[in-house]
């Protein structure tokens, strides 16, 4: 063999060489990923769940069309509302309770409330014919049009306590006196629901997103508005109510036309999945007419247990996540697997998951992906992950969103 | 020639006994049921249905409780150990799910969730489609309406007389949080891994001389005409038919092919009224 022909194998092989590398590198090519930390809650160690759950190491994925126009990100809510509600005593409802009502044809709802533990249906609902209307200290004759007891909403299955009366839109809107002319145990609790379907004036509620980890603030903005525009409202308080019941108010600053409530530190734990509520009272004058209206949004409050950390890798398998593990529990990764078109676009084609039972402690995790799927795209490598996230299972929380 | 047939029939039978085995299983709303064949959906409407199967002995009602949250163990957890031991005792490969209302959330928390229980991938790949009688996947503002000054002083606890888990769970705002956390098939989310169609009640008719009024008691018509006062214009007494429509896709709404073009209230579209359990059957 000559030197030229030397030259010339040694040229081949390394080309093939080459080739086998860029190949393999295709094929089994790992990406590595930085996982970029908002400014981090310190994480906290709760204790393990009490009740059952899963231990298994669970692997899943599913196709994911790739057109598919998905948000991971978090969405707001807005609660727009017709009605109020307010809480009265049975002496209260005897004597006489003022209404204000800002829509002819409203519908008042009247539900006996029952101390925790007790409960008898029957003895708390009003009957509505014992049910009186005054306007300017006047007792109103046929008030209203339609009435309905509580064996008829009982059959509904939704308000077994509760009775109501339609107002006959002959007696006009403004400030009127219920009474209820039976004899009611004066420290019994009711509610009292006035619900003016379709009014022209509502109360807007709403909140950027709704979830939050401990410590964080809420913004939300309020307003009541009528045809024209929103009103100037003479009074709006803020309270939070907890998964149990308990109502806590709560004070706020607006800042740049947005309401920012400071959550109270003390607030008390929710069981697992349950939220939190942001409810509004507000109040306002139209024309001569007092508008009240009432609104709720709900929230959940993630204790910040474990958190994705470090880089991540990626290659044809699996995306490998470091975790660091606070509190034990189970957890699960998910995400937005993209492969490589022929043309070079990375296009999404698979969600994968994958969930572990996890000791506190720093942990590596595989998202295992599908290969049936993964072969079945026809897509190669560079593979990736889109929105990955962390979710902890055990306490129902999604706790960081990438 | 004959004799070979025979044998191969014999063989693929012994080879695969569990073939596509077809099966169907209803899946109620709301409640606490211990007998939901009775109670929940009647024996006129199961038996009936049942005959789309093409082997209609394989079909099995569930009974949980569903007044828990979705996610608990014994409304999702009851639900995947019923379905579960199904699959098993009948060989089922290729499973129907039936649902009303609140039954399309505990079966979309299991589709959306298969990580959560190490019973939920079999079942989730074992379903073809879900058939969802008016589902509340948006939730609905009477659930809101119900929990409304649900609060109590902690001194005195007083609190509104009837409100479960289930009803928190379907207030609206709750459902968004967890239709956008936890649950797939709704807008942006996505889609379910297998189809979710939806049936849509549009209305009420609760017109004292009309006998379609009475198609599953007219007692029921006349609350819900009621409680219609929290609702849109299109509603099925109990939820919008925005909610009915926000998860999945929709097979149909009542009039479009209900007998008589008429409306199935929120009682109707689980009960044999106006050929609804024939549409179903000849779906499955």
């Amino acid at each position: 063999m000559n030197n030229n022909k030397l030259v010339k194998k040694i040229l081949t092989l390394s080309s093939l060489s080459m080739a086998f590398l860029v190949l393999s590198s295709t094929v089994n090519a790992t990406q590595l990923k930085e996982i970029k930390q908002t400014p981090a809650k310190p994480l906290v160690a709760l204790d393990a769940p009490s009740f059952a759950v899963e231990h298994q190491a669970v692997h899943f994925s599913q196709k994911i069309a790739p057109n598919s126009q998905l948000s991971f990100q978090a969405q707001g809510f807005e609660s727009v509302s017709d009605e109020y509600w307010i809480e009265v005593t049975g002496k209260q409802l005897n004597t006489g309770v003022e209404l204000a009502v800002s829509k002819e044809g409203a519908l008042i709802r009247l539900s006996g409330k029952r101390a925790k533990g007790g409960f008898n249906d029957v003895d708390l609902a009003i009957d509505p014919s014992n049910v009186e209307l005054f306007k300017n200290k006047q007792a109103l004759v046929q008030p209203f049009k339609q009435t309905v007891s509580q064996q008829q909403l009982a059959t509904a299955n939704i308000f077994p306590n509760s009775s109501a009366m339609q107002l006959n839109k002959n007696v006009g809107k403004g400030k009127f006196t219920l009474r209820v002319s039976e004899n009611l145990n004066e420290n019994q609790h009711y509610m009292v629901n006035v619900k003016e379907k379709n009014a022209e004036h509502k109360l807007h509620l709403s909140i950027a997103r709704q979830t939050y980890i401990a410590g964080e603030n809420i913004t939300f903005n309020s307003f009541i508005n009528n045809k024209i525009g929103k009103l100037a409202l003479v009074n709006n308080k803020a309270f939070i109510k907890m998964p149990a019941g308990e109502k806590q108010a709560v004070k706020y600053a607006k800042v740049n036309g947005k309401f920012t409530l400071v959550m109270p530190s003390n607030l008390a734990p929710a069981k697992r999945g349950e939220l939190y509520e942001l409810l509004i009272e507000s109040q306002a004058n139209d024309n001569g007419i007092q508008i009240k209206r009432n609104a709720k949004v709900a929230f959940a409050i993630a204790q910040p247990t474990a958190r994705m950390q470090g880089k991540y890798s990626v290659d044809v398998n699996a995306a490998s996540v470091n975790l660091h593990i606070a509190s034990e529990g189970r957890y699960e990764v998910s995400g937005l697997v993209y492969g490589t078109a022929k043309n070079g676009l990375k296009v999404p084609f698979m969600l994968s998951r994958s969930a572990y039972y996890l000791m506190p402690g720093e942990q590596s995790v595989q998202l295992q992906f599908d290969q049936k799927i993964l072969k079945a795209s026809g897509l190669q490598a560079p593979f990736s992950v889109k929105q990955l996230r962390l979710m902890d299972q055990s306490r129902m929380a999604l706790l960081q969103q990438l | 020639m004959k004799r070979i047939t025979g044998i191969m029939l014999a063989c693929m039978l012994l080879t695969f006994p569990a073939l596509a085995a077809k099966g169907l299983a209803f899946i109620h709303g709301t409640g606490n049921q211990t007998d939901a064949y009775n109670d929940y959906w009647t024996g006129s409407f199961v038996n009936s249905v049942k005959q789309g199967l093409p082997d209609s002995s394989k079909y099995t009602v569930i009974n949980c409780d569903f007044d828990q949250y979705m996610w608990d163990s014994k409304a999702a957890g009851c639900l995947a150990t019923q379905l579960t031991d199904f699959i098993n005792n009948q060989n089922i490969t290729d499973l129907v799910l039936l649902t009303h209302s609140n039954g399309g959330n505990v079966v979309r928390w299991i589709m959306s969730n298969p990580t959560w229980d190490a019973r939920y991938p079999n079942i989730i790949n074992r379903v073809s489609k879900t058939i969802a009688l008016a589902p509340s996947s948006l939730g609905t503002p009477l659930a809101d309406a119900v929990k409304q000054g649900n609060v109590f002083e902690s001194t005195l606890g007083w609190i509104l007389g009837y409100g479960t888990d289930a009803v928190s769970q379907q207030q609206t705002s709750w459902m968004a949080y967890y239709n956008q956390t936890w649950l797939m098939g709704t807008s942006g989310r996505p889609a379910l891994p297998s189809p979710f169609k939806a049936v849509v009640g549009s209305d009420v008719d609760s017109a004292i001389w009309d006998s379609d009024s009475y198609c599953a008691g007219y007692q029921y018509q006349v609350a819900l005409e009621t409680t219609q006062n929290w609702l849109d214009a299109c509603s099925d007494g109990f939820l919008n038919c925005t909610s009915q429509s926000g998860a999945g896709s929709v097979w149909f709404t009542d009039k479009q092919r209900t007998r008589g073009s008429e409306p199935l209230s929120h009682q109707q579209s689980r009960r044999d009224c106006f050929n609804l359990d024939v549409i179903i059957r000849n779906d499955i």
